[in-house]
């Protein structure tokens, strides 16, 4: 009901406003599907001339796919796009580009080993001089950062410089390329509050210029401070437009949420076991502090929180990816020390990376090579692999995952997402694990492979297998988990009993919100 | 029927293409030169190739984990003049045990450099590679070590019935390191490494001293070359062995391997190390003159990796 006040009370204001600002950019009925998904749906989206629209959702909302459309790095499927009145061409990046519609995502492209005024102009030199002038450059440059109000040396090496100005360094090249619409994903990931601050008044700076820009990001304080309006959207589609100053906090994580449960995901009830797995003040420094919890036989623990909560760098540690600063973990009421991952696998613990193309995966070996690597001392007899045995083992985890593939030989490449991440989780199932840390275990996989692999963790469950699952879909762990802790800024927030519990009360908590 | 065998045979070629390559410059440089068709021209080929194809061989491990060793052509020298030295000053036995334990030496040191201080392999080896050669011009003064006793050249020209020891030597070998490459523990997570090193860390596999292990295995390889190339040219000489770290690596990559890592075999470098071998004698046959042969030798490298992409 709240969205519908807001939404009327919102759509007067566009008409006033409209008198105003131009609409720069005007998408109508944007769609995009994927295999098995509706990334986008029917989607109504404008921006004004200089305006921050603020973009907000969970993830898997449907905010990047949008942002790719807008780029030109998708197509979309139904839709167009206007700029200034005018239909544009679809899915051609450089062109997009060239209207003056740039995306700044969190990896920044900038060259490190170069200097500031030469990071402005590359790709940009002048044609009809061979020999380039850096004192032209750097002068240029200069010009342009102090019209930002940002005091560089251009001739300082953007190496030196500190996380948050290379960001505005890359904003400010924008700003050169006669921006018009600037794309900001996550800007302020990991900068302090007073960068941010500098930040923002670089933003309010440029929107002066009448440059429009799409602001995402998932801290809504920030997103209420610097936007003028905000889209929420959800499941692909969009649940409203709203002006920054009708809404709190609190109404928009309502409208983030709302994702009813689906059947699909299989619970299964399952009688919790013993502790296997006891965690007592964890602490690695700037990552998470002070990280207490059990783990039992049979039980499926739910980690949530947003990224940079400190979820991913918890289980790095459990693993022994990485080292804590401080505190003690306890495997079957003993003591451990676990220093790197042969330690971990050695006691029994299995960790599931969340970037399997980065993390998991040997893509130039073949299917079977990647399942049977953890195995391979009970597989060798004589110093020799006995491949026919191997072969035996790795069919029949084929069979079980139901991983499609013409053979066990193909290069584990030629595989689609979920199977591949079938083949990751079918190298633990191998290893016979007693805790398993799955991290975004059903990340960018279509719906089918999801349910599958929930129907794995539960008859892993079954066979008293401990497993923690770290997921930023909330609905999945609700779905499959027993408890759930929330992270939130390093440290454990809450802890609920999955049934107890619903995705806005999650949400509220994950975001920070004091209200529960 | 006549373009059911075509396609059968275009398509063996197409797997097999370097194995095709070898069997067409053999016909036709038989054809050109009669000399060349012969079985003692055929085995002076193998014994040629023994040295190439052992440090092939050591080479795909190293490549295959996704570094380089630029080291070995120096190797083989330093641990040939030990061999030569020792063994005339004392006995053949602790001349190869010596020139052994060297190899096994650089190898664990290269190895050191890169994994532990994390400096690029290319730099450590191209060091190393320098150091030695220095090293085994110091230990001999510039001056060949000659007067090595009758059981140290029997390594390299000895023969059994009509078959060099050598080339029983390096076949044993290329057997061994294929299956060690291919069906072991230790040949799969070498893959693996080079494959994807963050993710063999996160499988339990101790990257670093796997790491170690390898570059020792390629300076075990580059020194038993070495005690086979002295034997062969009955001296220890300080000056032998310059570029054929090179001529290895060449070699690996024209048998499948990539210099990204994670993919090679020995059979593949073996059959690239025998092809190179072949063409220069070729080449020798059909009197083209030396200097040529560098132009010609380097634009079939270039035409064969060429190849190799586009099969892909």
């Amino acid at each position: 009901m709240i969205n519908k006040n807001i939404e009327n009370k919102q759509n007067k204001e566009n008409e006033d406003r409209k008198e105003k600002n131009r609409i720069i950019i005007n998408a109508i009925q944007l769609s995009k599907n994927f295999p098995g998904v509706k990334a986008v749906d029917n989607l109504d989206f404008n921006l004004l001339e200089g305006e921050i629209h603020g973009l907000i959702g969970e993830n898997g909302a449907g905010k990047s796919t949008f942002i790719k459309m807008l780029t030109g790095a998708y197509k979309p499927d139904n839709g167009h796009i206007k700029f200034f009145d005018k239909k544009i061409q679809l899915g051609d990046p450089f062109y997009t580009r060239g209207l003056g519609i740039i995306a700044i995502f969190q990896e920044t492209y900038i060259f490190p080993n170069f200097t500031v005024g030469e990071n402005i102009s590359i790709g940009r030199e002048d044609k009809n001089k061979i020999i380039l002038q850096s004192n032209k450059e750097n002068k240029n440059a200069k010009i342009l950062l102090e019209s930002l109000g940002f005091s560089i040396n251009p001739t300082s090496k953007v190496s030196s410089l500190s996380l948050a100005e290379q960001r505005m360094l890359e904003i400010a090249k924008a700003s050169s390329m006669q921006a018009k619409v600037v794309i900001l994903d996550e800007p302020t990931a990991s900068l302090a509050d007073s960068e941010i601050k500098v930040l923002f008044s670089l933003l309010n700076k440029l929107k002066s210029n009448k440059v429009s820009i799409i602001y995402i990001s998932h801290r809504l304080e920030e997103v209420l401070e610097i936007t003028d309006r905000i889209t929420v959207l959800r499941d692909g589609v969009k649940v409203a437009t709203v002006n920054k100053n009708d809404v709190t906090k609190e109404d928009l994580v309502e409208m983030m949420v709302g994702r009813k449960l689906d059947d699909m995901y299989p619970k299964c009830n399952i009688k919790i076991g013993e502790k296997i797995l006891s965690v007592e003040k964890l602490t690695r420094l700037k990552e998470f502090y002070d990280i207490s919890f059990n783990l039992y036989k049979g039980e499926i623990l739910g980690i949530a929180g947003l990224m940079g909560s400190g979820r991913t760098e918890l289980a790095k540690v459990l693993f022994g990816a990485t080292i804590p600063t401080e505190g003690e973990i306890y495997v079957d009421n003993k003591k451990v020390n676990i220093k790197k991952p042969s330690d971990a696998i050695k006691i029994g613990i299995g960790f599931l990376t969340e970037d399997r193309k980065k993390l998991g995966l040997f893509l130039n070996q073949d299917v079977k090579s990647n399942t049977s690597i953890l195995i391979l001392s009970e597989l060798t007899k004589l110093g020799l692999i006995q491949l026919s045995q191997e072969k035996i083992i790795v069919n029949n985890l084929v069979d079980k995952l139901r991983i499609i593939t013409p053979n066990i030989n193909v290069n584990v490449s030629g595989l689609s997402g979920g199977n591949q991440q079938k083949v990751v989780l079918a190298r633990w199932l191998a290893k016979k694990v007693k805790v398993l840390i799955l991290d975004e275990p059903t990340h960018g996989i279509d719906v089918g492979a999801k349910v599958e692999i929930y129907q794995l963790l539960g008859e892993l469950a079954k066979e008293g297998i401990g497993i923690i699952i770290i997921s930023s879909e909330f609905p999945e762990l609700l779905a499959i988990t027993d408890r759930i802790l929330v992270m939130y800024r390093g440290s454990i927030k809450k802890e609920f009993n999955t049934k107890d519990t619903d995705q806005e009360e999650l949400l509220k908590c994950a975001f920070g919100l004091n209200s529960i | 029927m006549l373009t059911k065998i075509l396609n059968y045979l275009f398509l063996k070629i197409k797997k097999n293409g370097l194995l095709f390559a070898l069997i067409a410059l053999m016909i036709i440089t038989g054809i050109l030169n009669p000399r060349f068709a012969t079985a003692s021209n055929f085995i002076n080929i193998l014994r040629q190739s023994a040295i190439n194809v052992l440090l092939a061989a050591g080479t795909v491990f190293v490549i295959s984990h996704g570094e380089i060793d630029l080291s070995i052509g120096s190797v083989l020298a330093l641990a040939g003049v030990i061999a030569a030295g020792m063994a005339v000053k004392y006995s053949t036995l602790f001349g190869i045990f010596l020139a052994l334990v060297y190899g096994i030496t650089v190898g664990f040191f290269n190895g050191c450099i890169v994994n532990y201080i994390l400096l690029p392999s290319f730099m450590v080896t191209l060091a190393t590679m320098t150091i030695m050669r220095g090293f085994s011009y110091v230990y001999t003064q510039g001056v060949a070590i000659t007067g090595l006793p009758q059981s140290f050249v029997y390594l390299g020209n000895g023969k059994i019935g009509p078959i060099p020891v050598i080339i029983i030597f390096a076949l044993v070998i290329i057997i061994f390191l294929d299956i060690l490459l291919r069906q072991t523990k230790f040949g799969r997570y070498t893959r693996a490494i080079g494959d994807n090193r963050e993710a063999a860390r996160l499988t339990g596999i101790q990257v670093k001293k796997h790491s170690i292990l390898v570059f020792i295995l390629n300076g075990l390889l580059a020194s038993i070359a070495g005690i086979l190339l002295t034997s062969r040219i009955i001296s220890g000489h300080p000056g032998v062995g310059s570029g054929y770290e090179l001529n290895a690596i060449a070699a690996v990559v024209i048998g499948g391997g990539s210099l990204k890592g994670g993919v090679g075999s020995v059979y593949g470098a073996t059959l690239g190390a025998f092809f190179m071998t072949t063409l220069s004698n070729a080449l020798n046959l059909l009197n083209v003159s030396s200097f040529w042969q560098m132009i010609i030798v380097g634009l079939v490298i270039i035409i064969a990796i060429s190849t190799e992409r586009f099969r892909k």
